[in-house]
């Protein structure tokens, strides 16, 4: 098993020994691709495409850091691989996406996040949801410089630079709905699950909540990314549970797997009410579990009511992909996702792979069971982590076991 | 079609119930009629039911103009959100339309409030049956003293075994870390107990939570409880209210421990 990425063993390796067991340094690759951003900025100003990305960070709230990301020296099409989910899902490896996030220069303007209206003057925010990439200019207050960071917490991202002025030099092009819903007085909820039916992508809707776009106009304001990417997941999640509260039951239990990112997926849907339960079991040594022995594990159960316990982005994420499909198949279950991430994962690339991945594992054809027990004892062989530590953590697992209805003591 | 008014204590009251049943489900169905105003329906989990009935008694006015009970189904959030407005309210008015579109609640006194809740009029909605058992532990005991168990029981498990044996009952909980709570009633000594029937030894496992969510409410408008239950049959829990209400809550057993 590879060892923990600490800051002594990094210093010993220089990035050439892999002590830490990775095939490429993630500190060296990161330095790499800033080194080639780098050699693109000839002077403070910056030109590129962007593909499109926008980033506002949480940091200072309500003063808020809005980054419009460029690939610096990069046009057109060619621009869209930088910041693509959709495109990157099973063709490019962290290795790749780390590379690709690390090639965006973000220029950076700090904002209140009551004031959308200087993003939309300079068409900001509206590039950002632009369907193809859209030319842009960023005038940053001085060259950024590319520097070795050693942290075990290598974040894949690029250059970041303040700029004095970001200019948009091309049309965005947006789709009518989202033209006319940006100009509408209309609550946020309901234009999202609107866009989303419209056939508009959810890091669309993401770009466009985060970039103060949509909304009631009293309440639109900026939203940091990391929120707009969970009340995206949680608008489209309680939209299609609600529209599922009354249809019947799937009839036998279904298992499903899938794998992405160093990341291992198990979705397990019974008969049963909806309901649902999330399982993350970091390995150890792993990014968020490398000074423990044992994995770390969290778990987070969703009721009846659709009440959890806390709110997490990686479970939204992976409950809009799991009640999609119930919507879509016009069915309720008991929904049991498990995650388990590899030491190999050393880098968190944000939660897009986990609905993807959980969204595509559900269109592959399922595993069939008898009974919940069986489906556990066979599928629970697809992690490393022993079934009997997923097995002793499960809620809801114990409940199940133990529920009778109330309809059993009813005669009809 | 329906009107019934109620005075400002059975106001508070009222909302008591409604709370109950915005916890068992998101959607309120009441059969209305000439003869009550009736909630009867499960969790979605169904695992428990409640059983409620306010009879023309209950209200200082009622009328209902059918020949029919029409089932009549609205959001519970909404309901108890607009009847805790009304708390302060001297009076209540509960109305059904005659388009049936809505369900109102609404005041004049102390100045006019008006709440208009959209409906769903299903009448192709069949009203549940309610478990008929032979229960082998009758025992009649003070609310209170039924929620103070719960309450000790749920600082360590979600779970509570109910064992009556003799003249005893007892609430025992445990926990996987080796916690273990038990509050234990013996009849005649103990005066929170006003009866106690006892066939055979008789044990059951119940859930904390969806008990407590009623208990907790309805303790405070009835001071005495009648609790039924058997070997893992489920708990049939009765109130005595005042005259006009009826309350009673099912819950299903679990098959562990």
């Amino acid at each position: 098993m590879p060892k923990a990425t600490s800051n002594s063993l990094c210093i010993r390796c220089k990035g050439y020994r892999r002590l830490c067991g990775l095939n490429t340094c993630p500190i060296l690759e990161r330095t790499r691709s800033h080194f080639r951003v780098y050699h693109h900025i000839k002077s403070e100003s910056v030109d590129g495409s962007t593909p499109p990305s926008l980033l506002v960070g949480e940091y200072g709230y309500p003063k808020v850091r809005v980054m419009l990301n460029i690939p610096p020296a990069v046009y057109g099409d060619e621009a869209k691989i930088y910041d693509d989910p959709l495109l990157w899902w099973g063709r490019y490896s962290l290795d790749d996406i780390i590379r690709f996030r690390s090639r965006l220069l973000a220029s950076v303007v700090r904002l209140d996040i009551h004031d959308p209206w200087k993003l939309y003057e300079k068409e900001i925010n509206i590039s950002a949801v632009s369907l193809e990439p859209v030319d842009s200019e960023a005038r940053l207050r001085k060259k950024p410089r590319p520097h070795l960071r050693f942290n075990a917490f290598t974040k894949p991202v690029g250059l970041l630079a303040e700029a004095e002025d970001i200019r948009v030099t091309s049309t965005p092009r947006i789709g009518w709905l989202l033209e006319k819903r940006i100009h509408d007085d209309v609550k946020v909820a309901d234009v999202v699950v609107e866009l989303y039916e419209g056939g508009y992508d959810i890091y669309t809707l993401i770009h466009a909540l985060s970039g103060g776009l949509l909304g009631t106009f009293r309440n639109r304001k900026i939203v940091p990314t990391r929120w707009a990417i969970t009340a995206v997941d949680s608008i489209l999640g309680s939209y299609f549970r609600k529209k599922i509260r009354k249809a019947p039951y799937i009839s036998d239990t279904l298992a499903y797997t899938g794998e992405y990112l160093e990341n291992r997926f198990l979705v397990i849907l019974t008969p049963g009410p909806l309901e649902l339960e999330w399982i993350e079991a970091w390995h150890p040594r792993s990014l968020w579990g490398y000074k423990s022995k044992m994995p770390s594990i969290s778990v987070l159960t969703e009721d009846v009511r659709g009440r959890y316990e806390y709110m997490d982005g990686g479970y939204m994420a992976a409950r809009l992909a799991v009640l999609e499909y119930l919507y879509n198949v016009n069915r309720q279950a008991t929904v049991f996702i498990y995650r388990e991430i590899k030491p190999t994962y050393y880098a968190p690339v944000g939660n897009w792979h986990i609905r993807e991945t959980v969204k595509r594992m559900l269109r592959g054809r399922p595993r069939k069971y008898d009974g919940l027990i069986e489906a556990f004892k066979h599928e629970l062989k697809f992690f490393d982590i022993p079934g009997s530590i997923w097995l002793s953590h499960s809620k809801l697992l114990r409940d199940i076991r133990g529920r009778r209805s109330i309809l059993d003591f009813i005669s009809r | 079609m329906f009107r019934a008014v109620m005075d400002k204590e059975k106001i508070k009251r009222w909302i008591k119930f409604m709370t109950t049943i915005e916890k068992l489900t998101d959607e309120a169905c009441f059969w209305i009629s000439g003869e009550a105003l009736h909630f009867r329906d499960m969790d979605a989990a169904r695992i428990s039911m409640i059983d409620f009935k306010l009879e023309p008694e209950y209200f200082i006015e009622y009328s209902f103009e059918g020949e029919e009970e029409i089932p009549v189904c609205m959001q519970s959030k909404k309901l108890l959100e607009f009847s805790k407005l009304m708390r302060n309210s001297e009076e209540m008015e509960i109305i059904l339309e005659e388009g049936m579109t809505h369900f109102v609640l609404s005041t004049k006194v102390p100045y006019e409030k008006y709440f208009a809740i959209p409906i769903a009029v299903d009448r192709e909605r069949s009203k549940p049956g309610t478990p008929e058992l032979e229960y082998t532990a009758k025992i009649k005991m003070v609310s209170a003293s039924l929620k103070d168990a719960l309450n000790e029981a749920k600082t360590i498990s979600d779970r509570l075994t109910f064992i009556a044996e003799g003249n005893t009952i007892t609430f025992l909980s445990k926990n996987d870390e080796g916690f273990q709570v038990r509050h234990r009633l013996v009849y005649p000594d103990n005066l929170e107990v006003l009866d106690i029937k006892v066939e055979e030894k008789s044990v059951a496992v119940y859930m904390v939570k969806p008990l407590l969510d009623v208990v907790k409410e309805i303790a405070s408008l009835s001071r005495i409880a009648q609790i039924n239950f058997g070997n893992s049959l489920p708990l049939d829990l009765k109130f005595e209210l005042v005259e006009g209400e009826y309350y009673e809550y099912f819950l299903a057993p679990r098959t562990e421990e």
